[in-house]
């Protein structure tokens, strides 16, 4: 699954341990999950979506693999 | 939120300790004579050795040395192996089980290697700490992932 996490972080200009705070995980869960090392579950996704003020899927696609 | 199973962070620096603290008495019980004096305690036992066969349901007198070091290293790695980290999260939960499957895996071959090639009580004595190992490679492998991902 790919995500583009890290250019909405750039956007807002916020950096991964902030995000990590406002939906309440680690920061190294941030950086896997913009490094697709870790796919969150729904209710992380949903979390880090609405943070941003997006839909899921403008934030997390499926691809070719998944 | 969903039941983890897991004790509070603290039991982890608790159990560490504790573990050092028995593996030591362990290892004094078992490789130096008279290190304490024997103390044989009457115990209730489910099944003992009556020799000739197995008996059931009776009192044996016991030296319990190695009942309270072998419960202290059991208790030691459960409380290491299922305490919470600092800052948990879903992600460090799906680390744990991959390294709890990690874990069985390993164990159960090092289990299949002494089946094959350990015989007599060398055998009897490779099984006392079977359980304990798989929690103890559990234990390792969890914190070296955790390890590998902080300085990611």
């Amino acid at each position: 699954m790919k995500n583009n996490i890290r250019i909405e972080r750039a956007i807002m200009d916020i950096t991964q341990q902030e995000l990590a705070d406002a939906v309440g995980v680690s920061r190294q869960t941030i950086n896997s999950t913009e490094s697709g090392k870790y796919v969150p579950s729904a209710t992380l996704a949903m979390k880090i979506a609405r943070y941003f003020g997006k839909s899921v899927e403008d934030i997390f696609s499926l691809e070719e693999s998944d | 939120m969903k039941t983890n199973y897991l004790l509070p962070y603290r039991f982890k620096r608790v159990g560490t300790v504790m573990f050092i603290i028995f593996v030591v008495f362990w290892i004094l019980l078992n490789h130096f004579e008279n290190v304490l004096p024997e103390v044989l305690v009457k115990v209730p036992a489910l099944v003992y050795d009556g020799l000739s066969q197995y008996k059931w349901f009776g009192i044996v007198s016991n030296c319990i040395y190695d009942e309270i070091a072998m419960t202290g290293i059991l208790v030691s790695l459960v409380f290491m192996a299922l305490s919470k980290e600092k800052q948990e999260d879903e992600m460090i939960m799906h680390i744990r089980l991959q390294s709890m499957a990690w874990s069985i895996w390993v164990s159960s071959f090092i289990f299949l290697f002494g089946i094959i090639f350990i015989y007599e009580l060398a055998f009897i004595y490779f099984t006392y700490f079977l359980f304990d190992l798989m929690l103890l490679i559990f234990v390792i492998r969890f914190n070296y992932q955790m390890y590998r991902l902080r300085t990611r």
